[in-house]
């Protein structure tokens, strides 16, 4: 006991200051593509080529970070170093579409409407939902429990029933067994209510993407928030989260010269 | 590679704690020896074609039991079923065995000290 306690006195605090400071993320960490089209060759087309999800678009180059599992596939095959993946881990969109970037300016996630963000800005209560997901991308959402995250200093919490929560955070490709507990379990949760995508497999089907089996959200179910990655950093997922309660107050912008 | 195998005389919450502890000592020894005896060569390399019409088959012991894979090919040679089932596919129904009789509870400690995976029983 006396060691444990000698131990902890030596280890000291742990939590971040997040989100008023950001830690500096590993040399190795692959966040949010830079792209400088400008250095790209006209007839060049060898990042998309070696896209394993097909989530980069040519001429000019773009990636759809839904997509993307931020391998580096496209930056090790780009010999101009036109592309190479950077260290911001901001990647939280409130769109789709807002997730297709191009390396320039890029618009993160909104918050919530004043309503909602009145009902869950201080008290979020979440259903996670692995529809099909392999637990990275469930294990990186666990992490956020741990002292160094603290996702409950924010009053996010997950809970263990659709009907105690406020949202339903999804992983995984939605397989063809889970849809309708998928289903259930949103309509289960009361509304209103956020939904929110976890990794490019919920979002876009990621490398599972026109298997059979593999059926993704219904269209039926609105997504909130989508969060990028494969899987995505806790740090991206904590933004994200946050940006959505309207709890980080920045311009809500990368701007293109953004590292 | 051999690893030596966590075992403990009881099968209560406390054993299967101290058969956790045995298997990251265990793991961590194994990942040392491993890393110092890596084969050169290149880290990924590309997939040749595949037989067509072929069944594969791979068992290994895992975490708590073994790992199945199960590959089937079609006429063309692409993939058109794979099955993977994990330790904890056989061990839920262990944890439901554990569970009977005990007040609810109980279940949360059980449940992790079980600690299965809930991912990849829906595929």
């Amino acid at each position: 006991m006396l060691e444990i306690l000698k131990n902890r006195l030596k280890q000291g605090h742990r939590t971040l200051k997040f989100p008023k400071e950001t830690p500096k993320l590993a040399e190795r960490y692959r966040g949010r593509p830079i792209i400088d089209a400008a250095k790209c060759a006209a007839d060049c087309s060898a990042c998309a080529e070696s896209c394993p999800t097909g989530a980069l678009q040519m001429h000019p180059p773009r990636i759809d970070l839904g997509a993307c599992l931020f391998c580096p596939a496209c930056s090790s095959a780009c010999e101009s170093g036109a592309l190479r993946f950077g260290q911001d881990h901001r990647l939280a969109t409130r769109t789709r579409e807002e997730l297709l970037v191009d390396g320039g300016e890029a618009k993160l996630a909104a918050a919530l409407d004043e309503k909602l963000r009145k009902l869950f800005g201080r008290s979020l209560k979440l259903r996670q939902v692995s529809a099909g997901g392999c637990n990275a991308c469930e294990a990186d959402l666990n992490v956020l429990g741990i002292n160094v995250f603290d996702l409950f200093r924010f009053g996010i919490q997950f809970v263990a029933s659709p009907r105690h929560a406020d949202g339903v955070v999804i992983t995984g490709p939605v397989s063809a067994n889970m849809r309708q507990a998928l289903i259930d379990t949103v309509q289960a949760t009361p509304q209103p209510r956020v939904v929110i995508a976890v990794g490019a497999c919920a979002i876009s089907g990621g490398p599972y993407a026109g298997s059979p089996e593999v059926l993704g959200i219904p269209p039926e179910i609105k997504v909130d928030l989508f969060l990028p990655g494969c899987p995505p950093h806790p740090l991206t997922l904590l933004d994200g989260l946050l940006r959505l309660l309207g709890r980080i107050e920045d311009e809500g912008r990368i701007s293109s010269s953004s590292t | 590679m051999s690893a030596e195998t966590a075992t403990f005389e009881t099968g209560d919450v406390l054993a299967r704690g101290r058969v956790r502890w045995l298997e990251c000592q265990s793991s961590v020894e194994a990942i040392k020896r491993l890393v110092h005896g890596l084969p050169a060569g290149p880290v990924s390399v590309r997939a040749e074609k595949l037989q067509p019409r072929r069944i594969a088959v791979a068992l290994t012991e895992g975490w708590r039991g073994e790992v199945a894979h199960v590959a089937l090919t079609n006429a063309e040679g692409g993939l058109a079923a794979y099955k993977i089932i994990d330790p904890s596919f056989h061990n839920w129904f262990g944890l439901a065995f554990a569970m009977r009789g005990n007040q609810i509870s109980d279940f949360p400690l059980c449940n992790k000290s079980f600690n299965l995976s809930y991912c990849g029983h829906d595929l």
